[in-house]
């Protein structure tokens, strides 16, 4: 270096070192790119994806799929082996642990502009989980603060990526010491291994509330579901008539209703279950399954690991139902059962169950 | 604007520091014409009210509201001393009541205490007569300038004011200087931004994990808890406070000294000496003293010490825990006093009658290395009344680390100091399946943060006697690069149900 001031030159080696580094730390991520954002996952790299906030955004626009799976730790436990098995479809599972509605907007709003619904190609379906407690809040709100930087165009923000240890260290050269690719078609699963499905663990952790001497009036949730579904789910149903979107209710236990029973809100519930299902069921391009009213799956904890989480099993049994339109709510004017029906037997399930026998069981 | 963010270090300082020298370049050019000259300075401004709404542009309206009020009386100051002050004293104490304690608009103004002590600061000086004119420019500047800004130092007028008038440029050789200048500022920033970035953040998790759960820790959690928040709070506010003088520097205008190895005091007097010293000279000068300070006899001397210490908890906080923490801090204090000045009067006596004994050396050490960790272990436990929610979980630390049952550390608490970068080399050399391999960062990383705290040198006397060089450069851009990767993380959520 030229400078003869020996502390100038001390800073242009320093300025030097810097730009080298950074240089390298960026190239790398932008190479092998571990939350797929710039493009494809390089093949034969072994990717780590165990991050839904950071990496679906990146998987949604880049990767290959006619379909995806979208909506809470409700929809984690899919195999997407079993859409391709049962239904022919090359499913992406995109699962927001705990997801807003706003989570699904802006999840789809990739999906719908990605290459895989661009010139000839349309996606064929979307398999939309909704869990109504979600549907009751803000419009904007999303469960967790999203990496923005993941989910805009804005170039200068990647910073934030391209130079960042976690990535450096967690993502790509954890990856080269230790080369564990994540499968897929099983992204996401729980945690839970059999033991943990079981009625005693289950009631273990479940704390009774207390009970709500105030009903909540039966139209209570229905503005803030109504403004949900028309800022977050409907606008992409809307734009996208050759997809099909199947919408389901997941079972959760009996506890729930315990739960709802309890604070006193039976009705609006019930009620939003009503306001939903029908909403979505009078488009052409969507089909809706109910889930909540089977019996035998949420009268037996052994069937959950806690109040809502159903065995992998009952995945499988909702992707077969999928297959064969099983459960699947009749649309007004079409024979089969419409969402009075299952609404009817949710709660007479509801109000008949012996929860003081369940709860004082564990007590005692 | 954070100094430890992607947007200062790449974009706004680089920017600053370089219209900065050309600025100062173009008022040599013009042969420092009267209407040039104040360019380097103007432009300065500029830079720190930018800086300071960068992202609250409501907090810009507040501070340049309360510097034209203060500026105002100080032009009254001349005509009616006593009421200026009054009525300036009386509107920065007030908007500093309303914002930190009422909270009518539902925001606090950052930084809020520290530039209003500094106007507070400059309307007493100027009372006491030791200002002339100050011109709009270096007023705006000596309170706005922005590495201080946010959390000080609280700068007297004297020491800012006569940099910030404006100077002819010195030309070549000042340049030159300037190098040299940059070189130490650019060091004291980088290990300043790695003390708070790596030390702090790191000690912050471990701390903010214990004081969640508290519950769940035993005595050996409870102490290093305790230890974690002690260190982290000095490695996060005098790691600022480096960030702050470097930048000064390489701005050529030096900032005060406000921390010197305080954890280093033997006692407490001397810890006052060395911790947040510019807020611990802000309040004798301009509160210890008109309360009379030492000439109203023994015990008013004492009292007003106490006063200082118990306003400054008050300060520092709403709870009542910070009254606790500052009355602790206020009695030992007057205690310490009045054991040196009983000490001084009974050597005064005895000097007059026979000659003093020296005590041997070694005994002299032992007894300095007692009252330092004395010193230290006090401070500790009035640190836990500081950040604990309420005195209420305050006291829980207390007794659970004072109830001696000790096993073995929470490992989730341990889990803090496992930083991924050096994980990884315990796992390469395959320590990581001994039982205890999961403790060996946080007891390394708790060893060599105390030897920095006790036998270190501070980041300002490296920073001054650093040797240009290839071996320092590429120090400084490790640490550099180490900091700035660890910026931001990836956000990653724990399994919540639903």
């Amino acid at each position: 270096m030229k400078a003869k001031n020996p502390f100038q030159r001390t800073i242009l080696f320093f300025l030097a070192f810097v730009l080298a580094a950074f240089v390298l730390a960026a190239a790398l991520v932008v190479y092998v790119d571990p939350f797929f954002h710039y493009h494809a996952p390089l093949p034969g790299f072994p990717y780590l994806v165990d991050n839904q906030l950071s990496q679906n955004p990146g998987m949604a626009a880049y990767m290959e799929y006619d379909s995806v799976i979208l909506g809470s730790s409700m929809t984690v436990n899919f195999q997407t082996t079993w859409f391709q098995e049962l239904m022919d479809l090359n499913t992406l599972k995109l699962s927001y642990s705990a997801a807003y509605p706003k989570d699904q907007a802006n999840i789809m709003d990739i999906i719908f502009k990605s290459k895989n619904n661009q010139g000839q190609r349309r996606l064929k379906k979307v398999f939309l989980g909704v869990d109504v407690i979600t549907y009751t809040g803000g419009v904007e709100e999303t469960k967790y603060p999203i990496p923005e930087y993941l989910y805009d165009d804005d170039i200068l923000n990647d910073i934030q990526y391209v130079l960042n240890k976690d990535v450096l260290l967690n993502y790509i050269l954890r990856q080269v010491a230790d080369p564990e690719a994540t499968d897929l078609s099983n992204v996401y699963a729980s945690w839970w291994t059999e033991e943990y499905y079981s009625q005693e663990w289950v009631l273990h952790n479940y704390s009774d509330p207390p009970r709500t001497q105030e009903e909540t009036p039966g139209d209570a949730y229905l503005a803030a579901v109504e403004k949900n579904l028309a800022e977050n789910i409907c606008p992409y149903i809307e734009e996208n008539p050759q997809t099909e979107f199947v919408v389901f209710f997941p079972p959760y236990s009996i506890l729930f209703w315990n739960d709802v029973l309890k604070e006193n809100h039976l009705e609006a519930t019930l009620e939003e279950y009503r306001y939903i299902a029908e909403r979505l069921n009078a488009y052409e391009n969507v089909e809706v399954y109910f889930f909540p009213d089977r019996e035998e799956i949420i009268c037996d904890l052994n069937n959950y690991a806690d109040y809502s989480h159903y065995h992998p099993r009952f995945n499988r049994y909702m992707a077969e139902c999928f297959a064969k339109g099983e459960q699947r709510v009749a649309k007004e004017g079409e024979e089969g059962e419409g969402i009075d029906g299952h609404l009817a037997r949710m709660r007479e399930i509801a109000l008949a169950f012996d929860y003081e026998g369940l709860l004082g069981k564990n007590n005692g | 604007m954070l100094f430890n963010s992607y947007g200062f270090v790449f974009a706004f300082f680089p920017l600053v520091l370089a219209g900065y020298y050309l600025c100062g370049r173009i008022e040599e050019k013009q042969g420092g014409g009267r209407r040039i000259r104040g360019l380097k300075m103007l432009f300065l401004l500029m830079a720190s009210l930018g800086f300071y709404g960068w992202s609250h542009p409501e907090y810009l309206l507040v501070l340049l509201g309360s510097m034209a009020v203060n500026y105002l009386l100080f032009h009254f100051m001349e005509k009616n001393p006593r009421g200026s002050l009054a009525t300036g004293l009386f509107f920065d104490l007030g908007l500093l009541f309303v914002f930190k304690y009422l909270d009518p608009w539902s925001f606090v103004p950052l930084g809020i205490s520290f530039f209003t002590f500094t106007q507070i600061a400059f309307l007493m000086e100027g009372f006491r007569g030791n200002l002339k004119e100050v011109s709009p420019l270096s007023y705006g500047l000596y309170v706005s300038f922005f590495p201080k800004v946010m959390q000080g130092p609280i700068a007297l007028p004297g020491e800012l004011l006569p940099q910030l008038a404006s100077k002819p440029s010195g030309g070549k050789d000042e340049r030159q200087a300037d190098w040299e200048r940059i070189y130490r500022g650019l060091y004291l920033f980088v290990l300043g931004l790695f003390k708070k970035v790596l030390i702090a953040d790191t000690l912050g998790s471990a701390a903010n994990f214990g004081y969640a759960n508290l519950a769940a820790l035993n005595s050996g959690d409870g102490l290093i808890v305790m230890l974690s928040y002690t260190l982290q709070l000095y490695f996060d506010f005098s790691g600022y406070c480096d960030m702050a003088m470097g930048i000064g520097q390489m701005l050529g205008i030096s900032l005060p000294l406000n921390f010197d190895s305080p954890y280093k005091a033997a006692d407490i007097m001397e810890f006052w000496g060395r911790w947040h010293m510019t807020l611990t000279r802000f309040f004798t000068r301009y509160l210890y003293i008109p309360l009379g300070g030492n000439r109203k006899g023994r015990l008013r001397t004492y009292g007003n010490c106490l006063l200082v210490f118990l306003v400054s908890g008050i300060w520092h906080g709403a709870g009542i825990q910070f009254v606790v923490w500052g009355l602790m801090h206020g009695l030992l204090f007057v205690l310490t006093r009045a054991w040196k000045d009983f000490q001084n009067e009974s050597h005064f006596r005895k000097e007059r009658t026979c000659s003093p004994k020296k005590k041997p050396p070694l005994l002299q050490k032992a007894v300095h290395a007692f009252g330092v960790a004395l010193t230290f272990l006090y401070v500790n436990i009035a640190w836990i009344f500081f950040r604990a929610p309420s005195v209420k979980e305050a006291l829980s630390l207390l007794k659970t680390i004072g109830g001696f049952s000790f096993g073995r550390i929470n490992w989730e608490l341990a889990g803090n100091f496992n930083l991924d970068e050096f994980w990884y080399v315990i796992k390469v050399l395959r320590i990581d399946r001994w039982q205890y391999a999961h403790y060996i960062l946080m007891v390394l990383i708790l060893a060599a943060v105390l030897f920095l705290v006790f036998f270190g040198r501070t980041a300002v006397s490296r920073a001054e006697k650093a040797k240009p060089g290839v071996a320092n450069a590429l120090l400084l851009a490790v640490l550099f690069v180490w900091s700035v990767l660890s910026f931001s993380g990836v956000s990653s959520f724990l399994y919540v149900n639903f």
